[in-house]
């Protein structure tokens, strides 16, 4: 007799059971019976001779395998307290707002790595905290998170100054530079933090994201990557889930319009690959099994000072003002095979709502802020001064005209 | 299986695995039955004592036969203890690291809660129309069906005879030869006296007879919450529309919600800067900004706007903080200007605008305000409008941050002291532009006042009328309720999407706090008590806030998800208990077997010899 019920499957559970948890309530459809085995068989006899007990053993088998990972996926899909019709991440939610226009641009700008010989990372990260400035965000707009203090390190001979060109162009460490996380403070858990704004009670300002439903968001992240995860500190990893969930909370919180994530390591474009939340747009240095290559050294300093792909887009950069309209896919295509030594890959797959040439660049990049230039003046405010005057009980002045106040036109107050 | 992620993979094979040894396990202790029971029939007979095989089962049943005793179990028993001690050491310590603490939290029907909330936006009020002839009555009946949402309650001598009564209001009769005599501002606090103890949702309508003057028929509203016109106490034509447009205030709502208004901690930090962009000696100006700011001409703001916002006002001024546009000179206006569109790049992001950076008094953003004195050589300098004209408060907003005015020095020449004060008078000009970009920021001017043909007496102390302020309050009070259960409902969301995160039960706490404000909020609109409502709401908001970003536990992780849990369990798991799993079940079979042959050899024993002695 069969120890085991065999088990059918009513519609595809290869299609189902392939997929992952978030698309597990697509199997609500699936029914699954339990079919006591009856051994009634349409082969003909001679042929059932020769394999039936061999087909009955590898149909019970496989049945085994699929029913257990079906009870094991749906158990642990009660057991997780999501009932199948609630589960599903935020990319099934109804978008609680319509897009709303940008109002204020924000950036995170993330390096990574630690150690001396990571200088091009702090490099990076700085010449990218550089352009956002120059473009116009202001300091309190921009969450700049380093690692490592490179410019301070023992072991660079131009101490407290850092360069991205040996050239020495430009002297990135500057005068002007307000590095929110520093040191071991910059942790996957940090990054988490500041991204979904879960801070310690008494966090400053300056280190926080407070962005709303109007807001645009340059992530800005360079380091050491790998498939589906980034190193920081040399010993912590920040996963591709753990980046996705930050941004389904704040999707959820509706926290921003739309997101630039930019990744600047080895397999970037893995780092993206779990996004659900709509309105990220991500562009990686590199794809899948690729490195990401740095790209020159600079003698004196002893290290590499850049990484091919920030170079070019600084580059790029350098020919905007924060006036400029030059859109996303211009600068993309720039980012070539034969420059990166690695494939710029645009990952669009939650940038849905429009063409990513409509999208300029200082939408992301520039500080551009929405002014109005009031008209008509307020001429009746006195000030809180007259008050005393006025709160002593109103005596019966006779009334005379001179005594009248100025009566105001209901337009001059601004009212429509 | 082509699309599950690696590490179920590994995990189901693992599980696979450790079954699959289990049941072989089982098998094998099941097998060693038959030969054990083949030899236990002869256990008793035959013994081969030189037997190389050690431990053979007829020999070992042998042992265990001698004399019937029953196997004390110690190895079963130090396997049992190890078993129990490890286990629950190691199965505690891998649910401490991989299970998250999940707090039992309150599920609300959140769209429920929203259509209620949406029931209670619709703002009511209750007017005292104060008639005092008697023939007007009808047609404030028929007003009171056309206007919805407004109970209109009359006052009238007519009505009694020492005097007109209301819930909360005492008024003396007849008031029209009171009032008749009094300007308009008199007039205003005239009211205001006899209705103080009236809730905020109230407003007077009041109508003053004059004798026989000839009277336009003007309405006037007033600063608080009264209008009143003058008539001559004759049949007025336009009586019927005049009366209508009074309550028009009223219906005052904010369409959309102004971001400095809807601040969750309901706290409003306006921080003024004082720009001097290249101050030199004889050239630069500062301030005294407590005595002539904030205490001469701000000093009534925070109090007019504390049912909405509990306003912050700070005070700085920066040096050497020049704007990044170079402006042109324009021989039409004699002066420097700036053009419109030029207007978004005028704040330089380098500028330390931001005064408190390491303290946070708020959870929003600061209203900036910023006083910007442009360069001598840049001087005088004037903003324009979109028709290229100067604009009158010489001074932009802008959106999410705040605003700007130009200040010219007089006659852009330096003076003697190396840094000079500004005057009243002089700031009296920004103060005003600030007041009027502020009403811009709270919204006010988008406010759908219909065209009434009114006198409004302009709140001139504190720039803000309390009947400006109940729209104010009303609008959080929606604002807030909706912002609340959009919080909340997020929330909700996140926790049952993301299985692994943990929820500390001071959030669950949180939630269910804002829940019942919420509630408190929406009775309290019920009963047209705005004000509280407001303060619940706010309440409500903030904590669903408090909620979201709860920071939970500030060490760890707050997810644990499956790839962390295979790495976690399995090395804990697999090497340890697996092993002293297996060895237990085989020592406690080893242990059953021992126990049932000595039972039969006992019973052996007893019967055999017992026979024989006697």
């Amino acid at each position: 007799m069969d120890m085991y019920p065999s088990l059918r499957v009513v519609t595809s559970w290869k299609r189902c059971c392939a997929s992952t948890m978030i698309s597990w309530k697509r199997c609500e459809s699936v029914r699954i019976r339990l079919v006591r085995a009856t051994g009634s068989q349409r082969h003909s006899p001679t042929r059932r001779a020769v394999t039936a007990s061999h087909t009955r053993a590898m149909r019970r088998g496989r049945a085994f395998v699929v029913w257990f990972a079906l009870a094991w996926r749906q158990a642990h899909a009660f057991a997780w307290s999501a009932p199948l019709e609630r589960s599903g991440r935020a990319r099934d939610a109804p978008p609680l707002t319509s897009v709303e226009e940008n109002t204020n641009t924000w950036a995170v700008i993330i390096d990574a790595s630690r150690f001396w010989f990571n200088y091009r990372h702090s490099a990076n990260a700085l010449s990218m905290y550089r352009t956002v400035k120059r473009l116009g965000i202001p300091d309190s707009r921009v969450v700049l998170m380093l690692a490592d203090d490179a410019a301070c390190d023992a072991r660079n001979p131009q101490h407290g100054r850092m360069y991205n060109d040996v050239n020495r162009g430009v002297e990135l460490y500057g005068d002007d530079i307000e590095v929110d996380y520093r040191g071991t403070e910059v942790t996957p858990e940090t990054v988490i933090r500041v991204l979904t704004n879960k801070h310690a009670r008494g966090t400053p300002r300056s280190k926080k994201l407070l962005t709303d439903g109007a807001s645009n968001i340059l992530v800005y992240i360079t380091g050491h990557g790998g498939d589906g995860f980034i190193k920081f500190q040399d010993q912590l990893e920040l996963r591709t889930q753990e980046l996705a969930d930050a941004f389904a909370q704040m999707y959820a919180k509706n926290r921003y319009n739309e997101v630039f994530f930019i990744a600047e390591t080895c397999q970037a474009s893995t780092l993206a690959k779990a996004f659900a939340s709509p309105r990220i747009l991500a562009l990686s240095s590199s794809g899948l099994g690729e490195n990401s290559f740095s790209h020159h050294s600079d003698p004196d300093i002893g290290v590499y000072v850049i990484d091919r792909f920030t170079y070019n887009t600084l580059e790029f950069f350098e020919q905007l003002n924060v006036e400029n309209t030059t859109t996303v896919d211009a600068y993309v295509k720039t980012l070539t095979q034969a420059k990166l030594l690695s494939t710029a890959v645009l990952d669009t797959k939650t940038f849905k709502h429009r063409a990513v040439n409509t999208v300029k660049l200082t939408e992301f990049f520039g500080g551009v802020s929405k002014t109005k230039v009031l008209s008509g003046v307020l001429d009746w405010f006195v000030g809180a001064e007259s008050t005393s005057e006025r709160t002593k009980p109103p005596t019966l002045s006779p009334k005379t005209p001179s005594l009248k106040y100025e009566s105001v036109d209901i337009k001059t107050l601004g009212f429509r | 299986f082509e699309d599950v992620p690696h590490d179920t993979l590994a995990l189901y094979g693992v599980v696979l695995a450790v079954c699959g040894r289990l049941v072989s396990e089982v098998k094998r202790l099941r097998s060693l039955g038959p030969d054990y029971v083949a030899a236990k029939d002869d256990a008793g007979a035959s013994v081969p004592e030189s037997s190389a095989e050690w431990l053979s089962p007829a020999r070992e049943l042998a042992k265990f036969t001698k004399d019937g005793a029953r196997p004390r179990g110690k190895r079963l028993i130090v396997i049992g203890y190890t078993l129990v001690v490890l286990s629950t050491t190691l199965i505690t310590a891998a649910y401490r690291v991989s299970v998250s603490k999940r707090a039992r939290v309150n599920r609300n029907d959140y769209h429920e809660m929203q259509l209620r909330a949406d029931a209670s936006v619709r703002r009511r009020a209750t007017v005292r129309v104060w008639v005092d002839h008697e023939r007007h009555l009808d047609n404030i009946h028929a007003m009171q069906l056309a206007i919805a949402g407004v109970d209109v309650e009359v006052i009238s001598p007519h009505r009694s005879s020492s005097g007109a009564f209301s819930s909360c209001a005492v008024v003396e009769t007849p008031w029209s030869t009171a009032l008749d005599k009094l300007v308009d501002d008199d007039i205003d606090v005239w009211i205001h006296e006899r209705v103080k103890s009236c809730p905020s949702s109230s407003y007077d309508v009041v109508f003053i007879s004059t004798d026989g003057e000839a009277v336009d028929g003007n309405i006037v509203l007033g600063q608080n919450r009264a209008a009143w016109m003058r008539y001559d106490g004759k049949s007025n034509p336009a009586f019927d529309a005049s009366a209508r447009a009074l309550f028009a205030p009223l219906t005052l709502q904010a369409p959309h919600m102004p971001p400095f208004l809807s601040t969750s901690d309901g706290v409003l930090l306006v921080s003024f800067s004082l720009v001097n962009a290249a101050p030199v000696k004889g050239y630069a100006l500062s301030w005294d900004f407590e005595r002539d700011v904030e205490e001469h001409f701000l000093g009534a703001l925070p109090g007019a706007l504390r049912r909405v916002l509990d306003t912050q006002i700070e005070g700085q001024v920066l040096r050497h903080a020049q704007s990044r546009i170079r402006p042109r000179w324009s021989e039409a206006h004699n002066a420097f200007v700036v053009d419109a569109a030029q207007t978004p790049f005028f704040i330089d992001s380098d500028w330390p605008i931001d005064t408190s950076v390491a303290y946070t008094p708020v959870n929003g953003k600061p209203l900036h305000f910023a006083v910007y004195v442009p360069p001598q050589h840049e001087c005088p300098l004037y903003i324009l409008d979109e028709h290229e004209q100067m604009s009158n408060t010489n001074g932009f907003i802008v959106e999410g941050w705040g605003g700007i005015v130009i200040f010219n020095p007089p006659g852009c020449s330096a003076h003697n002291e190396s840094e000079r004060k500004l005057n009243r008078e002089e700031i009296s000009k920004f103060v005003t532009a600030f007041v009027q970009q502020l009403r811009e920021h709270l919204g006010l001017t988008a406010m759908n006042l219909q065209k009434i043909k009114a006198t409004i007496l302009p709140p001139k102390e504190s720039g803000f009328a309390a009947w400006e302020v109940d729209a104010l309050v009303h609008a959080r009070l929606v604002s807030d309720s909706h912002s609340a259960i959009s919080t909340l409902s997020s929330l909700d969301k996140v926790i049952s999407d993301m299985p692994d995160m943990a929820i500390p039960q001071e959030i669950a706490d949180l939630i269910s706090d804002s829940t019942q404000s919420f509630e408190r909020a929406i009775a309290l609109a019920q009963e047209m008590r705005y004000d509280e409502a407001a303060a619940s709401a706010l309440h409500a908001h903030a904590v669903a806030e408090a909620a979201f970003f709860h920071p939970f536990s500030l060490d760890g992780l707050q997810s644990y998800p499956i790839e962390y849990k295979v790495a976690a369990l399995i090395p804990i798991l697999l090497p340890m208990l697996i092993p002293l799993l297996l060895a237990f079940m085989r020592e406690a079979n080893h242990f059953a077997l021992r126990t049932s042959c000595a039972e039969r050899a006992k019973r052996r024993k007893k019967s055999l010899p017992t026979k024989a002695k006697i």
